[in-house]
């Protein structure tokens, strides 16, 4: 079966006026129909580029080689006027902020009806109407509320009110850029849920951006963890959680405090990102590697596949198979 | 609360903070009742020496709100607050100041908290300057020390950096040190890792806990995340709409949460194991207006287990298996 997307040697590099910044840098994975992966990192690892760079709403200064093919088109290769029909029909985006990226000035039925008549010029009212009542039904507010304006809503709700307007038009798929970040607990819940049930009833696709990987495990099947731009790990969610194979998945998942876990021990990944102007040669994780080998510091790993998973590491694989036994069982 | 009064380093007794809303000029000549938030509506706690006390709750429940009136950077409306057996809800305005030095806050917002056009140094050793300690040389030494200490190093270069040119986690280090630079006894950190990244929250945790049994500090932790909570706070208090509805060891709130709203915001927290699957109780809709509080408990609206009861009478903060909790039921009058 053809993936629904797939993303093969993606690099992104920003142009600024201090040099290049190589923000996302040859990465690829696919998602299936009705899958959910979790594309996962700190701050700055690339993740909202790549997720933006789908829908091509990267800023002018960025530099896009590689392909993204959603259903076998090449999203880079057709023009702004088609790519605008894609977006929000085809694949839909719903952003971090709930607080700015609604219209201050627009009622919430005035948002609807741009998105339906932008795709739908000759739509009447009352069908317009009708889909933005459905759609907001389906996260949980009222239609009646559609005569409101964006500041009469509360954080939780305009966040459910960007999920009803990215799935309005029935997309094949959603790409959520940290969508629970700027929210409470409960409140994070509640829309996690939302996206639960959409998942199941709607038979839809999604990428969830986040650098929680609590918010991760609730959610996806499969997880894509990037850090400094390169992709470090791919793999479903259960083995991933269970035994990570790269040494920064295994560093990112003991720094999460645990409710559940009975241990009060505060673990964290040492140092900070490094700058992706002049990112390390080699393998960019290893300056905060606790498993660092003199080829890490020399040479980009390559991408290899250990147990069905994908890990960019030189702990596995490469020439230098013959201490793959000892470090691994070092890392598990 | 039968703690013995000579550790404890902070008591809040029956604390209210009411906050006037504005009403048009013509239902004010008619002197209607302005209405009012009820931001803390009398709450009462301690905090002993060298403890965490960590306050939680959603969002619009008034742990900032409590914060920030403990230190006085909002006036109480009614209520004691005694800080070293020191009534200081009534301290005026110069007193206040001298005695700040011993009781300082970390704000949530690192990129909101510097002053953009001061250099980090300066901001560190302004605290200094303002409560006349030391000469300038000794106070550039202490701040050296201070950023070394916070891991902010080589400390000579980031003396004279500029916010913007730190990193979050960074500046975070700086609202850090300047909390600390006066060596206070009491420091109220408000969601000081709320804004940051995971990998970069566990490690402004680790060393808020270091400076924290470094300099024998004692902290107000206010978070709404619970996991954070757990690996600092030696006692957790849980708020809800201006209320304190739980108190109780951390160990003892994690093992069995004893409030229905502690329990909701314990299963509202995402595991990061997609093995579980627990079963979860979502909370209906948002937190009520504190304008219009809720009859009986607060919590009622949104409880799974409310019954008639809790409509009408508002549940007292009473102990139960030597821990507070305010519910009907555990109320056993």
């Amino acid at each position: 079966m053809m993936a629904l997307l797939e993303i093969k040697n993606l690099s992104i590099d920003y142009l600024t006026r201090n040099g290049t910044v190589k923000a996302v840098d040859d990465i690829s994975f696919s998602v299936e129909a009705r899958d959910s992966i979790g594309l996962v990192g700190e701050s700055g690892c690339g993740k909202s580029t790549t997720g933006t760079a789908i829908l091509g709403l990267l800023p002018p200064n960025a530099r896009v080689s590689g392909s993204i093919l959603f259903k076998g088109r090449d999203l880079l290769k057709i023009s702004n006027e088609e790519l605008r029909k894609v977006r929000g029909k085809d694949i839909s985006m719903i952003f971090q902020d709930p607080m700015t990226s609604l219209d201050p000035i627009m009622r919430i039925r005035d948002h609807f009806f741009e998105l339906l008549r932008a795709h739908y010029p000759k739509m009447d009212e009352n069908e317009m109407k009708k889909i933005s009542s459905e759609a907001l039904k389906s996260v949980g507010i009222e239609p009646s509320r559609l005569n409101n304006y964006p500041f009469e809503f509360s954080g939780g709700m305009r966040q459910r009110t960007m999920i009803a307007l990215a799935i309005a038009l029935q997309p094949s798929m959603l790409i959520a850029d940290e969508p629970t970040t700027s929210l409470d607990v409960v409140i994070q819940e509640q829309i996690l849920e939302v996206l639960r049930d959409l998942k199941k009833t709607k038979n839809m696709s999604m990428v969830l951006i986040t650098h929680d990987l609590g918010v991760v495990a609730e959610l996806v099947n499969k997880v894509v963890v990037m850090y400094a731009g390169h992709l470090a790990e791919s793999g479903d969610v259960y083995s991933i959680y269970e035994k990570p194979l790269h040494p920064y998945t295994k560093a990112l998942l003991e720094s999460i405090p645990n409710v559940k876990l009975e241990d009060r021990e505060l673990r964290y990944i040492p140092g900070s990102l490094p700058d992706l102007k002049n990112p390390p040669k080699g393998c960019r994780y290893w300056p905060r590697c606790p498993y660092v080998k003199d080829i890490c510091k020399r040479e980009t790993p390559p991408t290899v596949e250990v147990d069905g998973r994908k890990v960019k590491c030189w702990l596995y694989g490469g020439e230098i198979n013959a201490g793959i036994d000892k470090t691994s069982s070092a890392v598990s | 609360m039968q703690v013995s009064t000579k550790q404890v380093l902070l008591s809040v007794e029956n604390l209210k903070k009411y906050f006037p809303l504005k009403i048009p000029w013509t239902q004010a000549l008619l002197k209607r009742e302005r209405p009012t938030v009820k931001a803390i509506d009398d709450i009462s706690f301690n905090i002993k020496k060298g403890e965490t006390l960590g306050l939680v709750g959603e969002s619009g429940s008034g742990k900032t709100t409590t914060g920030r009136v403990i230190i006085r950077l909002i006036e109480p409306t009614s209520g004691r607050i005694l800080f070293d057996k020191k009534d200081i809800s009534k301290l005026s305005k110069e007193n206040l100041r001298r005695a700040r030095k011993d009781f300082q806050m970390i704000f949530q917002d690192p990129m909101a908290s510097l002053n953009p056009y001061m250099r980090i140094g300066k901001t560190v050793s302004h605290p200094l300057e303002i409560h006349k300690i030391g000469t300038p040389a000794e106070r550039k030494e202490k701040v050296l020390s201070l950023f070394e200490k916070v891991n902010l190093i080589p400390a000579k270069e980031f003396f004279n950096r500029f916010p913007r040119q730190l990193s979050g986690g960074q500046r975070q280090r700086v609202v850090i040190a300047r909390a600390v630079v006066t060596n206070p006894k009491f420091i109220v950190a408000d969601e000081a890792t709320a804004m940051l990244d995971v990998s970069v929250r566990s490690q402004i945790l680790k060393l808020m806990i270091d400076i924290k049994e470094d300099l024998g500090l004692t902290y107000l932790f206010i978070t709404h995340d619970l996991a954070s909570a757990k690996y600092i706070c030696d006692r957790i208090a849980v708020m809800y709409l201006g209320k304190i509805v739980e108190i109780a060891k951390t160990s003892d709130l994690f093992k069995e949460p004893l409030h229905p709203y502690t329990r909701i915001l314990m299963g509202a927290v995402p595991i990061p194991d997609p093995k579980l699957k627990r079963s979860k109780i979502i909370p209906k809709g948002e937190i009520p207006s504190p304008i219009n509080v809720p009859s009986g408990c607060r919590f009622h609206t949104r409880c799974p287990y409310a019954t008639k009861i809790c409509s009408e009478e508002e549940p007292e903060l009473v102990e139960h298996q030597g821990r507070l909790v305010a519910c009907h039921l555990f109320d056993k009058k």
